[in-house]
């Protein structure tokens, strides 16, 4: 077992954890909509769709603006 | 084992401060004062843990020591350091970014799973985030738990959230990932020292025990800003 914090990383530099880093906070942070983080929404959803009528209807009232990020999910294509 | 060149990366904050949106851009502007450190309640009741050093290593970009410390999780947000800064840092912002990054890197989650108990478990079914449940045996003796509270003044013992409410919370948990990482946090089994072993038991007096865990990998950390403090350091 590791003693300190530079045998714990071992052979890998701060830069290739600053590199892991940095691609985990543009993942997290970024406004792109991938078919797998969709598919992680859409339980949520379902779940307001079908809990009465009048959350349906306000769900479906953000059909419009939700479109073009599904169908960038969908064909992984941006809209211009 | 010493500290070399490639344990630090110049660029890092550099590429990082667009990503952090504005909240940490101006560390590179900190005079090193201490003046955070000086008046931080944590930092009075332990000493290894320096918010001054953590924005030093920050700038340098010595992501390593900073992921990998005991000392990023002492923090509790006051704040504190923020207001008497002379120069505008968020410093709680970047230990909040930070906590997150450790977490990816496999450090810290023992930490988090500590907030389960305060957390309704079951707050999808019920809308109720924080637990109705006293558990400070001063409060629960002298005034009573927040259900005995509420019922005294004319209420029903828990809140009551309406079904659209519910279907909201729902919603927002599912989008924003909160159901995902509570599944996470559940995963995460601590170790007690009925199950430890000798040599676990020998480490346990230095250093902090790793965690066992169920699905998610948490790593041993390091007091690597110090030893560690305690009341008798505080008072001297």
């Amino acid at each position: 077992m590791a003693d300190n914090f530079l045998e714990a990383y071992g052979k890998e530099t701060s830069r290739d954890v600053g590199t892991r880093t940095m691609n985990y906070f543009r993942e997290l942070f970024s406004l792109e909509m991938p078919l797998g983080r969709m598919m992680k929404m859409m339980p949520g959803m379902i779940k307001f769709a079908t809990a009465s009528k009048d959350t349906r209807e306000d769900l479906f009232k953000f059909m419009p603006q939700m479109m073009p990020m599904m169908k960038q999910a969908f064909t992984g294509k941006k809209e211009e | 084992m010493l500290e070399q060149v490639k344990d630090w990366d110049d660029d890092f904050y550099e590429k990082f401060k667009p990503i952090a949106m504005g909240f940490v851009n101006e560390a590179e502007k900190c005079l090193q004062c201490g003046k955070c450190t000086g008046q931080c309640p944590a930092a009075a009741v332990t000493p290894s843990y320096n918010p001054r050093k953590i924005i030093r290593d920050l700038v340098n970009g010595n992501l390593k020591r900073v992921l990998s410390s005991v000392e990023l999780w002492q923090c509790f947000f006051c704040s504190g350091c923020f207001s008497v800064c002379p120069m505008d840092i968020n410093f709680p912002f970047f230990v909040f970014m930070f906590r997150l990054a450790a977490m990816n890197e496999g450090y810290g989650w023992e930490d988090v799973k500590q907030l389960e108990g305060y957390a309704e478990k079951d707050y999808l079914r019920k809308g109720i985030t924080v637990s109705t449940f006293e558990r400070n045996p001063e409060v629960v003796e002298t005034i009573g738990d927040i259900s005995k509270i509420r019922m005294e003044a004319g209420l029903p013992p828990e809140r009551k959230v309406s079904d659209r409410g519910l279907a909201e919370i729902n919603m927002i948990s599912d989008l924003s990932g909160m159901t995902s990482f509570m599944k996470k946090i559940g995963g995460v089994e601590l170790l007690d020292c009925k199950t430890c072993n000798d040599e676990q038991a020998k480490r346990c007096k230095t250093k902090p025990l790793p965690s066992k865990v169920g699905k998610i990998k948490t790593k041993l950390r390091f007091y690597n800003y110090g030893e560690p403090g305690g009341k008798a350091h505080a008072e001297a």
